[in-house]
């Protein structure tokens, strides 16, 4: 496929890619993890889609200045060879460990409820297999995956159907009903779920469009959004707030709520199916570690993607597993300062145009 | 030549697997699909858990097994079970659960359905029923002109128009209910006569614990209140204590509830406007139901009788105090903090109830 041609993306990939790497892990538990706001969580994903697209835009100004690099490149010119290097290392790391705390959450929950009575190490391998075939083709293959992801699982939305008839709407108010340390919990612990979209800053230098790229980006960005409202909407109605608070993965409880005469456990089903969301999710931190050792080594090379997986593999094999659970719950808060970031790379930038009048 | 070793790899793969270990996963015919279970107190500590499975065999002379074990944890009586049976036993295929009444009233029944909520084998839209007496009885019983006994006591519980008033509780819907600080749980209360299942009424809850049994008629109620849009057969007798009394029965009933309050804390008013539509499907009396003064009468006196009904069950409530119809959800509406059980008890307590009926006669019938 397009490996070695340069502007791939069209502007229906972006839509897509923005959209399918940020649903994952988090819709599965967005309604627990809100939950510190009970009942008021059902109008959190608003808030979240207008900070998303607020802080979309420094990513998308920083790449458009620069068209032809992605977030790598654009290191090593702001903060010269040394600084650059020694950051994108660090985002190498970043990749890997989200990879690592998505599939292995995942694969726990499949374990727990699906294949109770095998470890996870032969899925894992499949897994690794499968997100490393998809990576091979380039970003376009990915975007190609996550626009078959979209048509194979985004109508299990169609299933919350029967948790709005045996939900209360009344739940929906009050509005506010939480303090400022709730609304904060609720916030840190459910913005997790929208981590993602800061990988456009990787695959910019490949966006066809890159000036309609924004606009592209939004869509994605609300259209995960109508997603995630549409669970948290469902799961108010139908939970009580204890259930809110104490389900880890109150979507699976509501896809049991599905009564269907041909076909039951609707959750197994999409549990299974879920698969297609991990994979988009994970194969964009893959292919963001690739590129990242592509610009450490100065070299382009397929075989950094075995790399990357291998040390996937390997940090979920650690054998620690309190360290790797602190660490998996950090690499979520460290993401936040990465879709930070652009902010001070824009400083950056600017301070330097001013110094020099020209940057490059 | 890439096509060669990839040939042999999955060659390899395909006959290599009939090497694994066959104990591994048993296999579909290998399991024991539990359709009912039914839980006794024993003890604090033990319970006695019957279980069914249906016979799939044909050679087989009774179509269900019953095993029963005396365990204090469900997994443990399952592996009593699977160690009874020819079969490995899984929950995967549950569909009803029932409890005896002293089980419920010790308090157990809660824990219990606590612990089913957490094993993802166990889906949560499975029924729950409290049962008068023993719960193991109801497996045993013989039902000579069913099926088989799972198909029966499964049968029983899916919601039909006739049983309305019962409320069919799931899993779900019990621990919503049991957490929810706005209502009561209640659940389906049933007996077993003449070798046949009959459901009684609602037990409802406090605390965890069964408190109560009210009729199928304050259970029609209750779950009028609730909000249930379809109702049975709605059947009433009019100037019981005076010798012209009249009997109206009003079929396919629509009913739409509306609870608004003063939000209000220290004289809290609850207003309750309940709208009715029927056909009258037998009447017994002297009224001209083709005159339609007299039918607008009977509307009013129906309207009255329901009110009065109304207001008897809310009594009783207020009397045990319990809140299974949960009308203080639009105090709850807009109230900043969190929501007490105490709350609730503390209103339901001290509320005044305004209750407006309205029912409508749709049609008489095609008799003059």
């Amino acid at each position: 496929m397009d490996v070695k041609k340069k502007k791939v993306l069209n502007s229906y990939h972006v839509v897509f890619l923005v959209q399918n790497i940020m649903i994952g892990m988090g819709l599965l538990s967005l309604n627990h993890t809100l939950s510190a706001v009970g009942y008021g969580q059902w109008w959190f994903p608003l808030l979240f889609g207008v900070v998303a697209n607020i802080t979309l835009i420094p990513m998308i100004w920083i790449s458009l200045q620069y068209q032809d690099d992605d977030l790598f490149d654009i290191h090593e010119k702001l903060l010269g060879k040394w600084i650059g290097k020694l950051i994108n290392t660090l985002l190498i790391v970043y990749a890997v460990i989200i990879f690592a705390a998505v599939i292995q959450k995942y694969l726990d929950l499949i374990q727990v409820s699906v294949l109770s009575d095998r470890t996870i190490m032969g899925h894992l391998i499949i897994f690794l297999l499968l997100a490393i075939f998809i990576i091979k083709g380039g970003i376009k293959s990915l975007a190609r995956f996550c626009i078959l992801t979209f048509f194979v699982t985004g109508w299990m939305v169609y299933y919350l159907k029967w948790g709005i008839a045996d939900g209360e709407i009344t739940h929906l108010l009050p509005l506010f009903n939480f303090n400022k340390l709730e609304f904060f919990d609720a916030f840190k612990n459910g913005y997790t779920a929208m981590v993602g979209y800061e990988l456009i800053m990787v695959y910019f230098p490949y966006i066809i469009k890159p000036y309609k790229a924004f606009k592209h980006a939004t869509i994605g960005i609300w259209n995960t959004i109508f997603f995630y409202i549409s669970v948290t909407f469902v799961g108010t109605m139908y939970f009580s707030e204890w259930q809110l608070e104490h389900l880890l993965f109150p979507v699976l409880k509501l896809f049991q709520a599905v009564d269907l005469s041909f076909i039951e456990q609707i959750d197994t089903f999409a549990l299974t199916i879920w698969v297609f969301l991990m994979l988009t999710t994970v194969g964009g931190y893959l292919w963001m570690a690739k590129k990242g050792m592509d610009s450490v080594r100065n070299k382009n090379s397929q075989f950094h993607i075995y790399v990357a997986a291998v040390l996937v593999f390997i940090v979920i094999n650690l054998p620690f597993p309190m360290f790797l659970a602190k660490l998996y719950e950090t690499i979520f808060l460290i993401s936040f300062g990465v879709i930070l970031w652009p902010i001070l790379l824009i400083a950056i930038h600017s301070v330097r145009k001013m110094k020099k009048g020209v940057v490059r | 030549m890439r096509i060669l070793p990839t040939l042999l790899v999955s060659t390899l793969c395909i006959f290599l697997s009939g090497c694994s270990q066959q104990n591994e996963n048993p296999s579909v015919e290998n399991l024991g699909m539990i359709s009912v279970m039914a839980f006794d107190y024993i003890d604090q500590d033990k319970m006695k858990m019957s279980v069914i499975m249906p016979q799939p065999a044909s050679e087989a002379k009774k179509h269900t097994q019953l095993y029963t074990v005396e365990t204090d944890l469900i997994q443990a009586g399952l592996v009593d079970v699977s160690s009874k049976s020819d079969k490995t036993a899984s929950l995967r295929q549950l569909r009803v659960i029932l409890f005896s009444e002293e089980f419920a009233k010790t308090g157990k029944m809660v824990e219990l359905v606590l612990e089913l909520y957490r094993d993802t084998n166990v889906r949560s839209n499975i029924y729950l029923g409290v049962v008068k007496d023993s719960a193991e009885e109801f497996l045993i019983a013989e039902y000579p002109d069913k099926p088989n006994t799972s198909t029966y006591i499964n049968s029983v519980f899916q919601p039909k128009q006739y049983t309305y008033f019962s409320p069919f509780i799931t899993l779900h819907d019990f621990i919503y209910d049991e957490t929810n600080p706005v209502l009561t749980a209640i659940v389906p209360y049933l007996s077993l006569k003449d070798n046949l299942i009959h459901i009684e009424g609602i037990a409802v809850f406090k605390n965890g614990n069964m408190s109560h049994v009210f009729s199928s008629q304050k259970g029609k109620n209750i779950q009028v209140l609730r909000g249930q849009k379809r109702l049975s057969i709605l059947a009433i007798t009019l100037n019981q204590d005076a010798s012209k009394s009249e009997k109206v029965v009003l079929e396919f009933i629509k009913s739409k509830v509306k609870v608004t309050s003063n939000h209000n804390f220290e004289s809290p008013k609850v207003m309750i406007s309940l709208k009715y539509k029927g056909k009258l499907s037998e009447y017994k009396g002297e009224k001209n139901l083709e005159n339609k003064k007299e039918l607008a009468t009977l509307e009013k006196q129906v309207n009255k009788l329901v009110e009065e009904e109304i207001r008897e069950l809310i009594e009783k409530c207020q009397e045990l105090s319990i809140e299974p119809m949960g009308l203080f959800e639009s105090f709850r509406m807009h109230y900043k903090g969190d929501w007490t059980p105490e709350q609730t008890t503390e209103l339901m307590a001290k509320a005044v109830f305004e209750i407006e009926v309205d029912t409508t006669i749709a049609t008489t019938g095609i008799l003059k």
